[in-house]
């Protein structure tokens, strides 16, 4: 099972970077941005659990420097009926 | 704004042999950092946790606020002090700066100490216009003797320098001569530099300009390679400060320039917070424009600055931030069309600032006749007498303790204790002048700077945090 890493910034940059972070530090895949409004953005990744921890640390570390970092969060094993709500990932394992 | 602890905050900890990071109740920390943490055997403590302890432990002895001593072991490293200016040398350049009798001043990175001879070239001026009323050729000499003297300082042609009122004007001129249509648009500059400059080319997207800033690290500090990594094909200038404001985070100017030039990059360079404490060759570093004012280590006084541009560079640069005196013949009175001077007199702007350039020129015939590496060797072992009075005494001093990566500032980071403009309230009310700048106060010695001086300073700092 996948495990789902939350990375939320405020403005477009930090989330980038945090993105870039993301996919380099550890093998995880990017599911989304989703805009939230009002400057915020989040980035979803997937991937196993180990990897979406180091992933979103790595995140967190590089959407800070450049930008305002907002929250970030790992939910290891996600219901998947609600993960398919949010985050529109059907093809989940 | 709560702050979000990585494995990278862990491993910076561990790296100094920190046991414990503090942090506020709003912070989060990362599982990963958390791990890391355990592993290391490193504890997050909250900031208030922490604070109540060291309260009922120091209850009976200290008032608060308490002073928090630093716990983290660093060691100096310095070059060699070579001993070129005697103190008995320094008690005599001490006559000329007479507020030095009453008052230690380790404010220079702000504001260094009046000369006796800046003072007279200021009454030579007032004189004059007492007396003469008008004497406009003298006044204009004047301003070219002060550009050639600059000139001396930093190895160029006096046809190479501008004179402005101030760095900002300087900046901005350069600025305004860019062309940002191009493929060439990006303007790489760096968080350390002093916020104006970012201010002028943050300004400049209005006219097509890229900004790419680079961050300092958590030590206040650039790594080199930081350079190769944002200057690259679309830079069309590089703008970096030589020595950072905040902690005297000092930087390989030749290699800033080496790299900037191996994109195709034009490199501009502050000097303000650094010159006339670290000899700068315009010519050996190859460097294209270089500015500073004068205020700081090279006794003049606020509304007047410099800016060197090399011949081959000027020629090419037309600033829409202009005047009379920047064009060729300023007394032609013409008004259908700019014609620059060939010179880097073209960046000179209005009517230039005469008093100030007395003051100016005066304060820097001090500097290049005690020379400046002499004043480097004496202020880097200043430094380093600084850097080990810090470690003595458990202040946080948040500046390199490589004294070759370092300026003339010893920043110490006060504000987790107490504000930084109160702690040079209370100095000042100790006979002490010392900077604040953010969350540290700057103690920053020139050549005149005793030894005792810096230890009187650094106790009496930390007396203040302790609340004495």
């Amino acid at each position: 099972m996948s495990s789902f890493g939350f990375i939320e910034t405020k403005g477009y940059v930090a989330c980038v970077e945090a993105a870039d972070a993301m996919v380099k530090s550890a093998n995880v895949e990017i599911l989304k941005f989703i805009e939230i409004g009002g400057g915020y953005i989040t980035v979803i990744v997937k991937g196993d659990v180990g990897a979406v921890k180091a992933a979103v640390d790595a995140g967190a570390a590089a959407a800070q420097k450049v930008g305002e970092l907002v929250t970030v969060h790992v939910i290891a094993r996600p219901n998947m009926e609600i993960m398919k709500k949010f985050v529109d990932d059907s093809d989940n394992e | 704004m709560r702050r979000f602890y990585t494995a990278q905050d862990v491993e910076y900890a561990a790296s100094n042999g920190e046991r414990e990071i503090r942090i506020n109740k709003e912070d989060v920390v990362t599982s990963i950092a958390k791990e890391e943490a355990a592993k290391k055997n490193i504890k997050f403590v909250l900031r208030d946790q922490y604070q109540s302890t060291v309260d009922k432990s120091q209850s009976v002895q200290t008032q608060t606020p308490t002073y928090r001593p630093l716990t983290t072991a660093k060691k100096v490293i310095a070059p060699p002090y070579k001993n070129l200016i005697s103190e008995q040398e320094v008690d005599r350049w001490r006559q000329e700066f007479p507020i030095l009798k009453n008052i230690i001043h380790v404010g220079n990175c702000s504001q260094s100490a009046q000369s006796i001879r800046v003072r007279d070239a200021i009454d030579r001026y007032l004189d004059n216009w007492l007396t003469i009323g008008m004497d406009w050729e003298s006044w204009v000499t004047e301003v070219a003797l002060a550009k050639a003297e600059f000139a001396k300082l930093i190895n160029a042609d006096p046809s190479e320098i501008a004179i402005t009122s101030c760095v900002s004007e300087a900046v901005s001129s350069i600025a305004s001569a860019l062309d940002y249509t191009g493929k060439r648009k990006k303007i790489v500059v760096t968080d350390a530099e002093f916020p104006t400059v970012n201010y002028i080319w943050l300004a400049h997207q209005k006219y097509g300009a890229k900004v790419d800033i680079i961050s300092v690290n958590e030590n206040h500090e650039i790594d080199i390679s930081e350079y190769e990594r944002y200057i690259d094909e679309d830079t069309l200038l590089t703008s970096v400060t030589q020595v950072y404001y905040l902690n005297g985070f000092k930087q390989d100017v030749k290699k800033m320039v080496d790299i900037a030039h191996s994109k195709g990059s034009l490199i501009l360079v502050d000097a303000y917070q650094g010159l006339g404490t670290e000899p700068i060759d315009v010519k050996a570093m190859n460097i294209d424009i270089l500015t500073s004012g004068n205020l700081k280590y090279l006794f003049g006084l606020p509304g007047v600055a410099f800016m060197y541009v090399n011949n081959d560079l000027v020629k090419m640069l037309k600033p829409a931030l202009t005047g009379w005196f920047g064009q060729e013949d300023p007394f032609l009175f013409q008004t259908r069309y700019n014609d620059w001077a060939s010179e880097a007199r073209r960046f000179d702007t209005g009517t230039p600032p005469v008093l100030n350039a007395y003051a100016a020129r005066a304060g820097l015939e001090i500097v290049n006749e005690v020379g400046v590496e002499r004043i480097k060797d004496r202020i880097d072992m200043l430094s380093a007498h600084a850097l080990n009075g810090c470690i003595q005494r458990g202040l946080n001093c948040i500046s390199p303790f490589d004294v070759n990566k370092k300026g003339g500032s010893t920043a110490i980071w006060v504000s987790d204790i107490m504000d930084s403009h109160t702690v040079e309230v209370e100095l000042a009310k100790r006979n002490i002048i010392a900077s604040a700048r953010g969350d540290v106060v700057r103690v920053a010695p020139h050549f005149y700077t005793k030894v005792s001086e810096i230890d009187y300073v650094l106790d009496q700092i930390k007396n203040i945090l302790s609340g004495r």
